[in-house]
């Protein structure tokens, strides 16, 4: 019902009173709640907190398999260089090398 | 000749009242707050746009408004079904709290929880902004609302869109508009409410503090993390079942890197949508008739109060904390406590680089600015399972 109702109500517009807060258990229900969340929320904090050393026990048991979904990319490129001769990648570097030095001198 | 004075009295010019023209313009300031401010644009201009369209006035015998919702019609001693509005049928996502839980599942597939794993205790300023939700319930009942419509109004000071709303579906549905309105535009206003609040409370000193650049988390912590503290939640306030379950299950998607489709699809395509039918129906709900009312004043008075409360209890908890801790806090980041991601995250960071541009505290303001999502959605479901007891 809220205000609307009140103020159409016989008595008019309540005023604004404690009471209203009494009534309703208000300050109970904010200290409750407030409780509540600082509760959950330091749970949450002291889980976090002892994270890492849950998982350091584990992964003595249960070592972590690497990320393969990271992989392909990485699989991808040392797959590329598999193919290529030593010469080749000697022949990349020196490349890179001049391109890097060109660059260098065309700044200066 | 008749027909036509008989459409003109039908049109929207013959109709309209002040209060909808009054709405309008605000429709329009919301447009033009986002366009040429840049405040909160993907919220802004949806919400704004659907409150010109909601204050246009409607023929009575036409099922066009958002509240011209389908029903069973007895009539010749038959009964048929009257179809709703269109408008109706986006708007039932809003009323019955479907839109919300949806978002919450995007945010959840877009967020890095790793700042706030990598320093646990930043959590608790989550905790400590969430004081203006609860002294706002005070206020509330003070000013002569019941307990559930205060419960609904409070949690405008979470300065979460969706958790507002729905809440409000919950308790106080006749509220809707007022307190969705209310939650969206102190949201949009984060970077004008909090800078004042945050300079009174804290000396150039306190602001000028730089903190440790957070440590790497693995792929366990945050694999493990939104399962377990999903558990804690829930279990200690199971009405936070569903924001939370949607906040975690989205972040899991993220972080467990074999559901990347769904990840990726849940923070981009689905929450877009999701934003744009919820603010339109927000927004379209805003008739003059039902929200100019002066117990929307009264709401926009204590959302601004319950914000205002919020981010002076994020900044004081930070103060407070630092009483005990050898690595000092800047006290600054408590502000992020109130949710608005990212928002108050970024005006934090932009607070303190106005002493010190060297300090990039946005990073560590994130930590209890997810922590402040986590804590307005318990703090949600606390409201609704007390107040409906």
């Amino acid at each position: 019902m809220g205000i609307c109702a009140q103020a159409a109500g016989p008595e008019g517009f309540v005023p604004f009173r404690w009471a209203n807060v009494s009534e309703g258990n208000a300050i109970a229900i904010s200290i409750t709640g407030m409780v509540i969340v600082f509760t959950a929320l330091t749970l949450i904090s002291a889980f976090i907190a002892a994270l890492p050393r849950i998982l350091s026990a584990i992964e003595r048991y249960l070592p972590a398999v690497e990320d393969h979904h990271h992989a392909p990319a990485i699989a991808e490129s040392l797959r590329s260089d598999e193919g290529k001769s030593d010469e080749e990648q000697i022949v990349a570097a020196i490349g890179h090398i001049l391109h890097t030095e060109i660059q260098h001198v065309l700044k200066q | 000749m008749d027909i036509l004075i008989e459409f003109l009295k039908t049109t929207g010019f013959s109709q309209m009242t002040l209060g909808n023209a009054a709405m309008i313009v605000i429709g329009i300031a919301f447009i033009s707050l986002a366009v040429v401010k840049d405040y909160e644009p993907l919220l802004l201009v949806p919400i704004g746009f659907g409150v010109i369209v909601g204050n246009i006035p409607t023929i009575a015998s036409m099922a066009l408004s958002v509240y011209d919702e389908g029903k069973l019609v007895l009539q010749d001693g038959s009964i048929s079904y009257s179809t709703g509005s269109v408008l109706s049928y986006i708007y039932f996502g809003v009323s019955q709290g479907v839109f919300p839980p949806l978002i919450f599942l995007g945010i959840g597939a877009m967020t890095d929880f790793s700042t706030m794993l990598s320093n646990p205790k930043l959590v608790l300023l989550g905790a400590a902004a969430q004081v203006g939700i609860f002294l706002t319930l005070i206020g509330g009942m003070y000013l002569g609302f019941t307990p559930a419509e205060s419960g609904a109004i409070a949690i405008i000071g979470g300065a979460d869109g969706p958790t507002a709303i729905f809440l409000a579906s919950r308790l106080a549905p006749h509220l809707l508009g007022a307190i969705a309105i209310a939650a969206y535009s102190y949201m949009a206003l984060v970077p004008v409410i909090q800078p004042p609040i945050m300079k009174l409370l804290t000396t150039r000193k306190e602001r000028l503090i730089r903190m440790k650049p957070p440590r790497q988390v693995s792929r366990r912590e945050r694999i493990v993390f939104p399962i377990v503290a999903f558990l804690i939640c829930t279990l200690i306030a199971p009405g936070s079942l569903v924001l939370i379950g949607m906040l975690f299950f989205g972040n899991l998607l993220k972080e467990s890197m074999v559901t990347e489709r769904l990840a990726n699809t849940a923070r981009t395509a689905m929450i877009d949508i999701v934003t744009i039918l919820l603010g339109f129906a927000v927004g379209a709900s805003t008739q003059a008739q039902t929200f100019l009312q002066p117990e929307s004043l009264l709401i926009f008075g204590l959302g601004a109060l319950s914000f205002a409360v919020a981010t002076a209890g994020g900044v004081l908890f930070a103060k407070m904390m630092n009483l005990f801790l050898r690595e000092k806090l800047n006290p600054l980041i408590g502000a992020a406590g109130v949710s608005a991601v990212p928002d108050s995250a970024r005006v934090v960071q932009m607070v303190g680089q106005q002493e010190d541009p060297h300090n990039f505290l946005l990073m560590h303001a994130m930590a209890p600015n997810v922590a402040g999502v986590i804590g307005s959605a318990v703090a949600a479901g606390v409201l609704w399972s007390v107040l409906t007891l």
